[in-house]
Protein backbone atom coordinates (compact mmCIF):
# COMPACT_ATOMS: atom_id res chain seq x y z
CA UNK A 1 0.00 0.00 0.00
CA UNK A 2 3.07 2.75 1.19
CA UNK A 3 4.69 1.57 -2.21
CA UNK A 4 1.53 2.44 -4.52
CA UNK A 5 1.17 6.04 -2.73
CA UNK A 6 4.77 6.65 -3.32
CA UNK A 7 4.15 6.17 -6.50
CA UNK A 8 1.49 7.78 -6.74
CA UNK A 9 3.28 11.00 -5.18
CA UNK A 10 6.17 10.92 -7.86
CA UNK A 11 3.65 10.76 -11.02
CA UNK A 12 2.09 13.80 -9.30
CA UNK A 13 5.49 15.59 -8.95
CA UNK A 14 6.64 15.08 -12.55
CA UNK A 15 3.00 16.70 -13.46
CA UNK A 16 3.47 19.58 -11.93
CA UNK A 17 6.79 20.25 -12.55
CA UNK A 18 6.93 19.98 -16.16
CA UNK A 19 6.46 23.59 -17.28
CA UNK A 20 9.61 24.84 -15.18
CA UNK A 21 11.58 22.25 -16.76
CA UNK A 22 11.53 24.24 -19.69
CA UNK A 23 13.11 27.38 -18.31
CA UNK A 24 15.61 26.82 -15.24
CA UNK A 25 17.95 28.77 -13.47
CA UNK A 26 20.33 27.94 -10.11
CA UNK A 27 18.07 29.45 -6.72
CA UNK A 28 21.31 32.15 -6.60
CA UNK A 29 20.23 33.84 -9.69
CA UNK A 30 17.69 36.57 -9.22
CA UNK A 31 14.44 36.32 -10.59
CA UNK A 32 14.02 37.27 -14.24
CA UNK A 33 12.60 40.21 -15.24
CA UNK A 34 10.96 38.79 -18.56
CA UNK A 35 6.74 38.70 -18.04
CA UNK A 36 6.60 35.01 -18.59
CA UNK A 37 2.60 35.79 -18.28
CA UNK A 38 2.55 37.72 -21.34
CA UNK A 39 4.36 34.66 -23.32
CA UNK A 40 3.92 31.34 -21.27
CA UNK A 41 6.64 29.45 -22.09
CA UNK A 42 5.31 26.22 -24.68
CA UNK A 43 7.44 23.21 -25.81
CA UNK A 44 5.86 23.82 -29.28
CA UNK A 45 6.06 27.71 -29.42
CA UNK A 46 9.91 27.10 -28.10
CA UNK A 47 10.49 24.82 -30.83
CA UNK A 48 8.57 26.99 -33.82
CA UNK A 49 11.15 29.98 -32.78
CA UNK A 50 13.77 28.16 -32.94
CA UNK A 51 13.05 26.95 -36.57
CA UNK A 52 12.75 30.73 -36.93
CA UNK A 53 16.22 31.78 -35.54
CA UNK A 54 17.54 29.14 -37.83
CA UNK A 55 15.49 29.98 -40.82
CA UNK A 56 17.13 32.60 -43.52
CA UNK A 57 13.43 33.21 -44.46
CA UNK A 58 13.44 36.24 -42.19
CA UNK A 59 16.23 38.33 -44.23
CA UNK A 60 14.81 40.10 -47.68
CA UNK A 61 16.50 37.48 -50.16
CA UNK A 62 16.32 34.08 -47.75
CA UNK A 63 20.55 34.67 -46.79
CA UNK A 64 20.24 35.39 -43.67
CA UNK A 65 19.08 33.95 -40.49
CA UNK A 66 18.98 35.25 -37.08
CA UNK A 67 22.12 32.13 -36.47
CA UNK A 68 24.04 33.82 -38.95
CA UNK A 69 25.40 36.23 -37.04
CA UNK A 70 24.25 34.57 -33.23
CA UNK A 71 26.00 31.46 -34.23
CA UNK A 72 25.00 28.80 -31.24
CA UNK A 73 28.72 27.63 -31.25
CA UNK A 74 30.11 30.99 -30.52
CA UNK A 75 27.55 31.42 -27.97
CA UNK A 76 25.20 32.82 -29.76
CA UNK A 77 27.67 36.20 -31.43
CA UNK A 78 29.86 35.45 -34.47
CA UNK A 79 33.48 34.61 -33.26
CA UNK A 80 36.02 36.36 -35.51
CA UNK A 81 34.03 38.91 -37.00
CA UNK A 82 34.24 42.75 -35.41
CA UNK A 83 31.08 43.75 -36.89
CA UNK A 84 27.79 42.31 -38.23
CA UNK A 85 27.03 40.89 -41.49
CA UNK A 86 24.12 41.40 -43.79
CA UNK A 87 22.27 40.81 -46.87
CA UNK A 88 24.16 41.54 -50.23
CA UNK A 89 27.45 41.49 -48.54
CA UNK A 90 26.66 44.47 -45.85
CA UNK A 91 28.92 45.20 -42.98
CA UNK A 92 27.29 46.84 -39.81
CA UNK A 93 28.40 49.07 -37.37
CA UNK A 94 28.30 47.01 -34.18
CA UNK A 95 29.32 43.54 -33.07
CA UNK A 96 26.99 41.02 -32.65
CA UNK A 97 26.33 40.01 -28.92
CA UNK A 98 26.33 36.82 -27.73
CA UNK A 99 23.23 35.33 -26.51
CA UNK A 100 22.13 34.07 -23.15
CA UNK A 101 20.64 34.95 -19.67
CA UNK A 102 17.92 37.20 -21.87
CA UNK A 103 15.39 36.77 -19.53
CA UNK A 104 17.36 39.03 -16.94
CA UNK A 105 17.76 41.95 -19.31
CA UNK A 106 15.00 44.71 -20.29
CA UNK A 107 17.16 46.83 -22.75
CA UNK A 108 18.39 45.25 -26.13
CA UNK A 109 20.78 46.25 -28.29
CA UNK A 110 24.44 48.14 -27.02
CA UNK A 111 22.76 51.21 -27.08
CA UNK A 112 19.63 49.89 -25.18
CA UNK A 113 17.45 51.27 -28.56
CA UNK A 114 14.69 48.37 -27.96
CA UNK A 115 12.44 48.20 -24.76
CA UNK A 116 12.05 44.70 -24.54
CA UNK A 117 12.67 40.96 -25.79
CA UNK A 118 10.03 40.42 -28.25
CA UNK A 119 10.46 43.88 -30.01
CA UNK A 120 14.43 42.80 -30.44
CA UNK A 121 14.27 40.70 -33.55
CA UNK A 122 12.03 43.75 -35.39
CA UNK A 123 15.46 45.80 -35.79
CA UNK A 124 17.95 43.21 -37.30
CA UNK A 125 14.61 41.73 -39.43
CA UNK A 126 14.14 46.00 -40.71
CA UNK A 127 17.35 47.17 -41.04
CA UNK A 128 18.98 46.92 -44.47
CA UNK A 129 22.80 46.10 -43.28
CA UNK A 130 21.36 43.35 -41.64
CA UNK A 131 18.50 41.36 -42.81
CA UNK A 132 16.58 43.71 -45.05
CA UNK A 133 13.18 42.56 -44.95
CA UNK A 134 9.77 44.06 -42.92
CA UNK A 135 7.72 42.07 -40.81
CA UNK A 136 4.54 42.06 -42.64
CA UNK A 137 6.80 40.94 -45.36
CA UNK A 138 8.02 37.91 -43.15
CA UNK A 139 4.56 37.54 -42.16
CA UNK A 140 3.19 37.22 -45.66
CA UNK A 141 6.10 34.56 -46.49
CA UNK A 142 5.39 32.23 -44.00
CA UNK A 143 1.75 32.07 -44.51
CA UNK A 144 2.78 31.15 -47.87
CA UNK A 145 4.50 27.96 -46.33
CA UNK A 146 2.49 24.97 -45.22
CA UNK A 147 4.72 24.01 -43.24
CA UNK A 148 5.05 27.07 -41.60
CA UNK A 149 1.33 27.61 -40.96
CA UNK A 150 1.06 23.88 -39.33
CA UNK A 151 3.55 24.57 -36.80
CA UNK A 152 2.21 27.97 -35.93
CA UNK A 153 -1.16 26.13 -35.83
CA UNK A 154 0.17 23.70 -33.30
CA UNK A 155 2.13 26.39 -31.39
CA UNK A 156 -1.10 29.14 -31.36
CA UNK A 157 -3.88 26.61 -32.09
CA UNK A 158 -4.76 29.17 -34.55
CA UNK A 159 -3.12 28.75 -38.62
CA UNK A 160 -3.15 32.74 -38.98
CA UNK A 161 0.35 34.25 -38.96
CA UNK A 162 0.46 37.13 -37.06
CA UNK A 163 3.74 40.02 -36.26
CA UNK A 164 2.89 39.35 -32.80
CA UNK A 165 2.97 35.39 -32.94
CA UNK A 166 6.40 35.56 -34.97
CA UNK A 167 7.94 37.65 -32.49
CA UNK A 168 6.98 35.86 -29.15
CA UNK A 169 7.89 32.62 -30.92
CA UNK A 170 11.42 34.17 -31.49
CA UNK A 171 11.37 35.40 -27.76
CA UNK A 172 10.14 31.84 -26.59
CA UNK A 173 13.12 29.91 -28.22
CA UNK A 174 15.88 33.15 -26.32
CA UNK A 175 14.20 32.51 -23.41
CA UNK A 176 15.55 29.30 -23.03
CA UNK A 177 19.12 30.21 -23.71
CA UNK A 178 20.26 30.05 -20.25
CA UNK A 179 23.74 29.77 -19.82
CA UNK A 180 24.29 28.82 -15.92
CA UNK A 181 26.86 25.60 -15.93
CA UNK A 182 29.65 27.17 -16.23
CA UNK A 183 33.07 25.96 -13.55
CA UNK A 184 31.96 29.44 -11.97
CA UNK A 185 28.04 27.86 -11.53
CA UNK A 186 29.35 24.64 -10.17
CA UNK A 187 31.37 26.61 -7.88
CA UNK A 188 28.97 28.19 -6.30
CA UNK A 189 26.87 24.85 -6.53
CA UNK A 190 29.34 23.02 -4.16
CA UNK A 191 29.97 20.75 -7.02
CA UNK A 192 33.36 22.27 -7.88
CA UNK A 193 36.53 24.44 -6.60
CA UNK A 194 38.77 27.04 -7.63
CA UNK A 195 42.30 26.09 -8.38
CA UNK A 196 44.88 28.80 -6.49
CA UNK A 197 45.41 30.94 -9.59
CA UNK A 198 41.47 31.31 -10.33
CA UNK A 199 40.51 32.01 -7.10
CA UNK A 200 43.06 34.62 -6.79
CA UNK A 201 41.75 35.87 -10.24
CA UNK A 202 38.40 35.89 -8.73
CA UNK A 203 39.67 37.94 -5.40
CA UNK A 204 40.87 40.22 -8.47
CA UNK A 205 37.80 40.31 -10.26
CA UNK A 206 35.49 41.64 -7.15
CA UNK A 207 37.89 44.44 -6.47
CA UNK A 208 38.06 45.80 -9.78
CA UNK A 209 35.42 44.23 -12.05
CA UNK A 210 32.25 43.20 -9.88
CA UNK A 211 30.55 46.60 -9.59
CA UNK A 212 29.83 46.69 -13.55
CA UNK A 213 30.12 43.26 -14.09
CA UNK A 214 27.91 42.00 -11.44
CA UNK A 215 27.44 38.06 -10.07
CA UNK A 216 25.88 35.89 -11.21
CA UNK A 217 24.74 37.07 -14.03
CA UNK A 218 27.88 39.42 -14.67
CA UNK A 219 26.43 42.61 -15.22
CA UNK A 220 24.28 45.26 -14.49
CA UNK A 221 22.57 45.39 -17.48
CA UNK A 222 23.20 49.29 -17.44
CA UNK A 223 25.20 51.33 -19.93
CA UNK A 224 28.35 53.06 -19.42
CA UNK A 225 31.24 54.52 -20.60
CA UNK A 226 34.08 52.11 -20.21
CA UNK A 227 36.57 54.86 -21.60
CA UNK A 228 37.55 53.83 -25.17
CA UNK A 229 38.87 56.20 -27.42
CA UNK A 230 35.98 56.94 -30.39
CA UNK A 231 36.86 54.96 -33.21
CA UNK A 232 36.35 57.70 -36.30
CA UNK A 233 35.57 55.07 -38.72
CA UNK A 234 32.44 54.63 -37.29
CA UNK A 235 31.59 57.31 -34.62
CA UNK A 236 29.10 56.01 -32.89
CA UNK A 237 27.70 57.97 -29.90
CA UNK A 238 26.35 54.77 -28.69
CA UNK A 239 23.02 56.01 -26.09
CA UNK A 240 23.13 59.47 -27.28
CA UNK A 241 21.10 58.27 -30.04
CA UNK A 242 18.55 56.75 -28.37
CA UNK A 243 18.00 59.41 -25.00
CA UNK A 244 19.09 62.37 -26.99
CA UNK A 245 20.70 63.48 -23.32
CA UNK A 246 24.29 64.84 -23.69
CA UNK A 247 25.33 62.66 -20.86
CA UNK A 248 24.62 59.39 -22.55
CA UNK A 249 27.16 60.19 -25.23
CA UNK A 250 29.38 57.09 -25.94
CA UNK A 251 27.62 55.01 -23.26
CA UNK A 252 27.63 51.71 -24.27
CA UNK A 253 25.27 48.47 -22.23
CA UNK A 254 27.99 46.19 -20.19
CA UNK A 255 27.95 42.63 -21.24
CA UNK A 256 27.53 39.64 -19.00
CA UNK A 257 30.73 38.31 -19.14
CA UNK A 258 30.04 34.85 -19.74
CA UNK A 259 31.37 32.42 -22.26
CA UNK A 260 34.00 34.64 -23.47
CA UNK A 261 36.06 32.07 -25.13
CA UNK A 262 33.64 31.43 -27.42
CA UNK A 263 32.72 34.74 -28.04
CA UNK A 264 35.25 37.15 -29.13
CA UNK A 265 36.26 40.08 -30.60
CA UNK A 266 35.21 42.16 -27.47
CA UNK A 267 33.62 45.69 -27.24
CA UNK A 268 30.87 46.62 -29.04
CA UNK A 269 32.88 47.59 -32.55
CA UNK A 270 34.47 44.17 -31.73
CA UNK A 271 37.99 45.70 -31.95
CA UNK A 272 40.13 43.35 -29.11
CA UNK A 273 40.50 40.14 -30.05
CA UNK A 274 41.76 39.06 -26.55
CA UNK A 275 41.09 38.96 -22.86
CA UNK A 276 44.77 40.78 -22.28
CA UNK A 277 43.90 43.21 -24.77
CA UNK A 278 40.53 43.68 -22.65
CA UNK A 279 42.81 44.15 -19.33
CA UNK A 280 45.79 46.26 -21.24
CA UNK A 281 42.88 48.57 -21.83
CA UNK A 282 41.45 49.08 -18.21
CA UNK A 283 44.79 49.29 -16.85
CA UNK A 284 46.64 51.62 -19.09
CA UNK A 285 44.66 52.73 -22.22
CA UNK A 286 41.51 54.27 -20.50
CA UNK A 287 40.61 57.62 -22.81
CA UNK A 288 39.31 59.83 -19.62
CA UNK A 289 36.59 61.30 -21.42
CA UNK A 290 33.83 63.71 -19.69
CA UNK A 291 31.41 60.85 -19.62
CA UNK A 292 33.20 57.92 -18.47
CA UNK A 293 31.87 55.49 -15.57
CA UNK A 294 31.88 56.93 -12.30
CA UNK A 295 33.84 53.22 -10.95
CA UNK A 296 36.64 54.01 -13.48
CA UNK A 297 36.68 57.51 -12.72
CA UNK A 298 37.06 56.97 -9.07
CA UNK A 299 38.78 53.69 -8.77
CA UNK A 300 42.03 53.67 -11.27
CA UNK A 301 42.70 49.67 -12.06
CA UNK A 302 46.08 48.66 -11.31
CA UNK A 303 47.15 44.63 -12.22
CA UNK A 304 50.23 42.79 -12.71
CA UNK A 305 51.34 40.91 -15.25
CA UNK A 306 50.72 38.05 -12.80
CA UNK A 307 47.85 39.29 -12.20
CA UNK A 308 46.16 39.89 -15.26
CA UNK A 309 47.05 36.16 -15.90
CA UNK A 310 45.23 35.29 -12.86
CA UNK A 311 42.68 37.30 -13.63
CA UNK A 312 42.22 35.66 -17.15
CA UNK A 313 42.16 32.09 -15.34
CA UNK A 314 38.90 33.03 -12.87
CA UNK A 315 37.43 34.72 -16.62
CA UNK A 316 37.39 31.74 -18.29
CA UNK A 317 35.10 29.61 -15.24
CA UNK A 318 33.14 31.66 -16.92
CA UNK A 319 33.19 29.85 -19.79
CA UNK A 320 29.68 27.29 -19.73
CA UNK A 321 30.48 24.37 -22.66
CA UNK A 322 27.35 22.69 -21.75
CA UNK A 323 25.39 25.67 -22.76
CA UNK A 324 27.21 26.31 -25.62
CA UNK A 325 27.02 22.53 -26.96
CA UNK A 326 23.74 21.92 -25.69
CA UNK A 327 22.48 20.26 -29.25
CA UNK A 328 18.40 21.36 -27.78
CA UNK A 329 19.61 25.04 -28.64
CA UNK A 330 20.93 23.83 -31.70
CA UNK A 331 19.82 23.98 -35.72
CA UNK A 332 15.99 22.90 -35.56
CA UNK A 333 13.97 22.45 -39.04
CA UNK A 334 10.69 21.05 -39.66
CA UNK B 1 -9.74 62.90 -46.93
CA UNK B 2 -8.82 61.52 -49.86
CA UNK B 3 -5.57 59.30 -50.59
CA UNK B 4 -3.21 59.93 -53.56
CA UNK B 5 -6.04 63.08 -55.06
CA UNK B 6 -4.15 66.38 -55.86
CA UNK B 7 -4.55 69.13 -53.46
CA UNK B 8 -3.56 72.68 -53.05
CA UNK B 9 -3.01 74.87 -50.53
CA UNK B 10 -2.38 78.02 -50.84
CA UNK B 11 -0.02 77.72 -53.97
CA UNK B 12 1.39 74.62 -53.13
CA UNK B 13 -0.10 71.31 -54.36
CA UNK B 14 0.31 67.85 -52.87
CA UNK B 15 -0.78 64.86 -52.55
CA UNK B 16 -0.84 62.86 -49.51
CA UNK B 17 -0.07 58.95 -50.01
CA UNK B 18 -0.81 57.55 -46.88
CA UNK B 19 -2.56 58.41 -43.27
CA UNK B 20 -2.36 56.31 -40.40
CA UNK B 21 -3.34 57.42 -36.83
CA UNK B 22 -4.00 55.57 -33.76
CA UNK B 23 -7.29 56.84 -31.51
CA UNK B 24 -7.36 55.58 -28.31
CA UNK B 25 -9.68 55.18 -24.72
CA UNK B 26 -12.58 56.81 -27.32
CA UNK B 27 -15.37 57.75 -25.12
CA UNK B 28 -18.50 59.78 -25.27
CA UNK B 29 -19.65 61.83 -22.35
CA UNK B 30 -22.66 63.68 -21.17
CA UNK B 31 -22.40 66.31 -18.46
CA UNK B 32 -18.80 64.47 -17.71
CA UNK B 33 -20.18 60.96 -17.73
CA UNK B 34 -19.66 58.14 -19.46
CA UNK B 35 -22.36 57.76 -21.76
CA UNK B 36 -20.28 54.86 -24.26
CA UNK B 37 -16.79 53.78 -24.86
CA UNK B 38 -15.50 51.96 -27.87
CA UNK B 39 -14.83 48.50 -27.19
CA UNK B 40 -11.37 48.45 -28.69
CA UNK B 41 -9.27 50.32 -26.24
CA UNK B 42 -6.98 50.98 -29.62
CA UNK B 43 -8.19 52.06 -33.11
CA UNK B 44 -5.81 51.94 -36.05
CA UNK B 45 -7.20 54.35 -38.26
CA UNK B 46 -5.94 53.81 -41.58
CA UNK B 47 -7.20 56.14 -44.89
CA UNK B 48 -6.40 53.46 -47.23
CA UNK B 49 -9.72 52.58 -46.95
CA UNK B 50 -13.03 53.67 -45.86
CA UNK B 51 -13.25 50.55 -43.67
CA UNK B 52 -10.32 51.03 -41.94
CA UNK B 53 -11.23 54.80 -41.17
CA UNK B 54 -14.18 53.76 -39.36
CA UNK B 55 -14.83 51.73 -36.51
CA UNK B 56 -18.10 50.76 -34.07
CA UNK B 57 -18.85 52.21 -30.43
CA UNK B 58 -21.99 51.06 -28.88
CA UNK B 59 -24.64 52.74 -27.05
CA UNK B 60 -28.08 53.33 -26.84
CA UNK B 61 -30.24 55.53 -29.14
CA UNK B 62 -30.61 58.58 -28.65
CA UNK B 63 -28.69 58.81 -25.34
CA UNK B 64 -27.45 62.78 -25.15
CA UNK B 65 -23.96 63.31 -25.41
CA UNK B 66 -22.30 66.22 -25.27
CA UNK B 67 -18.31 65.39 -25.20
CA UNK B 68 -16.50 63.32 -27.65
CA UNK B 69 -12.93 62.70 -26.44
CA UNK B 70 -9.99 60.23 -27.24
CA UNK B 71 -6.08 60.11 -27.60
CA UNK B 72 -4.15 60.23 -30.01
CA UNK B 73 -1.75 57.97 -30.03
CA UNK B 74 -0.26 55.08 -28.11
CA UNK B 75 0.11 55.01 -23.87
CA UNK B 76 3.38 54.57 -22.69
CA UNK B 77 2.24 50.71 -20.68
CA UNK B 78 1.61 49.74 -24.16
CA UNK B 79 4.69 50.73 -25.68
CA UNK B 80 6.83 48.87 -22.72
CA UNK B 81 4.61 45.90 -22.53
CA UNK B 82 6.17 43.53 -25.44
CA UNK B 83 3.97 42.65 -28.72
CA UNK B 84 0.27 42.31 -28.69
CA UNK B 85 -1.96 41.29 -31.44
CA UNK B 86 -4.49 43.28 -33.28
CA UNK B 87 -4.16 46.81 -34.02
CA UNK B 88 -1.11 47.18 -32.00
CA UNK B 89 0.76 44.08 -34.03
CA UNK B 90 3.93 45.62 -35.40
CA UNK B 91 3.40 44.56 -38.55
CA UNK B 92 0.84 47.03 -39.26
CA UNK B 93 4.10 49.59 -39.55
CA UNK B 94 3.50 51.72 -36.89
CA UNK B 95 6.04 50.23 -34.63
CA UNK B 96 9.43 51.87 -34.98
CA UNK B 97 12.42 48.96 -35.75
CA UNK B 98 15.71 50.71 -34.31
CA UNK B 99 14.16 52.03 -31.67
CA UNK B 100 11.12 50.67 -29.41
CA UNK B 101 7.64 52.74 -29.52
CA UNK B 102 4.72 53.11 -31.47
CA UNK B 103 4.22 55.76 -34.53
CA UNK B 104 1.10 57.48 -33.26
CA UNK B 105 0.04 59.41 -36.52
CA UNK B 106 1.52 58.49 -40.34
CA UNK B 107 1.49 61.07 -42.57
CA UNK B 108 3.24 60.88 -45.79
CA UNK B 109 2.91 62.49 -49.31
CA UNK B 110 4.58 64.29 -51.96
CA UNK B 111 4.63 67.77 -53.41
CA UNK B 112 6.94 69.34 -55.18
CA UNK B 113 7.55 72.23 -52.69
CA UNK B 114 9.28 69.43 -50.94
CA UNK B 115 12.85 69.26 -51.75
CA UNK B 116 13.75 66.13 -50.46
CA UNK B 117 14.40 63.19 -52.55
CA UNK B 118 11.44 61.80 -54.67
CA UNK B 119 9.67 65.42 -53.33
CA UNK B 120 8.63 63.33 -50.53
CA UNK B 121 7.31 64.01 -46.97
CA UNK B 122 6.76 61.86 -43.75
CA UNK B 123 6.02 62.31 -40.92
CA UNK B 124 6.54 60.29 -38.14
CA UNK B 125 5.29 61.11 -34.66
CA UNK B 126 5.39 59.32 -32.06
CA UNK B 127 7.28 57.79 -28.84
CA UNK B 128 6.78 57.49 -25.68
CA UNK B 129 9.42 58.50 -23.43
CA UNK B 130 9.70 61.99 -21.45
CA UNK B 131 10.05 64.85 -22.44
CA UNK B 132 9.04 63.52 -25.89
CA UNK B 133 5.80 61.52 -24.89
CA UNK B 134 3.86 62.27 -28.21
CA UNK B 135 0.13 61.47 -26.97
CA UNK B 136 -2.09 64.11 -27.27
CA UNK B 137 -5.62 64.23 -25.35
CA UNK B 138 -8.54 65.52 -27.60
CA UNK B 139 -11.57 67.21 -26.98
CA UNK B 140 -14.32 67.78 -29.26
CA UNK B 141 -17.99 69.37 -27.54
CA UNK B 142 -20.63 68.15 -29.69
CA UNK B 143 -24.19 69.55 -30.03
CA UNK B 144 -25.48 66.12 -30.22
CA UNK B 145 -28.58 65.99 -32.84
CA UNK B 146 -29.82 62.19 -32.26
CA UNK B 147 -27.78 60.62 -35.18
CA UNK B 148 -26.22 57.17 -34.95
CA UNK B 149 -23.31 57.93 -36.81
CA UNK B 150 -20.56 60.71 -35.70
CA UNK B 151 -18.54 62.10 -38.24
CA UNK B 152 -15.29 63.06 -37.21
CA UNK B 153 -13.37 65.66 -39.54
CA UNK B 154 -9.81 65.83 -39.76
CA UNK B 155 -8.08 68.97 -41.18
CA UNK B 156 -4.93 69.03 -41.45
CA UNK B 157 -4.25 72.56 -42.65
CA UNK B 158 -2.81 74.04 -40.02
CA UNK B 159 -0.16 71.19 -39.80
CA UNK B 160 0.55 71.18 -43.46
CA UNK B 161 0.64 75.03 -43.92
CA UNK B 162 2.89 74.79 -40.94
CA UNK B 163 5.57 72.01 -42.61
CA UNK B 164 5.76 73.88 -45.46
CA UNK B 165 6.08 77.03 -44.02
CA UNK B 166 9.02 75.41 -41.82
CA UNK B 167 10.07 72.95 -44.39
CA UNK B 168 9.56 70.47 -41.65
CA UNK B 169 9.50 67.18 -44.50
CA UNK B 170 10.77 64.29 -42.55
CA UNK B 171 10.39 63.18 -38.66
CA UNK B 172 11.15 59.58 -37.97
CA UNK B 173 12.19 59.95 -34.22
CA UNK B 174 10.67 61.21 -30.92
CA UNK B 175 12.36 64.84 -30.13
CA UNK B 176 11.50 68.79 -30.57
CA UNK B 177 10.47 68.68 -34.38
CA UNK B 178 8.05 66.23 -33.64
CA UNK B 179 6.41 67.63 -30.47
CA UNK B 180 5.80 70.83 -32.78
CA UNK B 181 3.45 68.55 -35.27
CA UNK B 182 2.10 66.73 -32.19
CA UNK B 183 1.21 69.48 -30.76
CA UNK B 184 -1.81 70.17 -33.92
CA UNK B 185 -3.21 67.09 -32.89
CA UNK B 186 -5.61 68.62 -29.93
CA UNK B 187 -7.27 71.09 -32.41
CA UNK B 188 -7.18 69.12 -36.09
CA UNK B 189 -10.45 66.76 -35.32
CA UNK B 190 -13.96 68.39 -35.33
CA UNK B 191 -17.29 67.60 -35.43
CA UNK B 192 -20.03 68.97 -37.09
Amino acid sequence: MKTFILAFFVVFIGYISQPDSLFEYPSYFPEPSYNFKENILDSTKIRLGRILFYDPILSKDNSISCASCHSPYNSFAHTDHSLSHGISDSIGNRNAPALFNLAWQDKFMWDGAINHLDMQALAPISHSGEMGSSLSEVVSKLNDSPNYIKLFYKAFKDSTITGAKVLKALSQFQLTLVSANSKYDKVQKGEQTYTEQEKNGYLLFKKNCDVCHTEPLFSTYQFASNGLPVDSTLNDAGRWKITARKEDSLLFKIPGLRNLSFSYPYMHDGRFNTLKQVLNHYTSEINHMPNISRELKEQKISLTSNEKIDLIAFLLTLNDPDFVFNKKNHFQTF
Amino acid sequence: MMINKPFNLDSISFQITNLKYYISDFSILYKGKLVASSSQKYNLIDFESVEKSQFTVNFWENLPFDIVTFKLGVDSLASISGVYEGNLDPMNGMYWTWQSGFINFKLEGISPNCLTRQNKFQLHIGGYQAPFNMMREVVIPVNHKGKNEIIIELNLETLLAYMFKNKIFNIMSPGQKAVSIADFFPTIFSIK
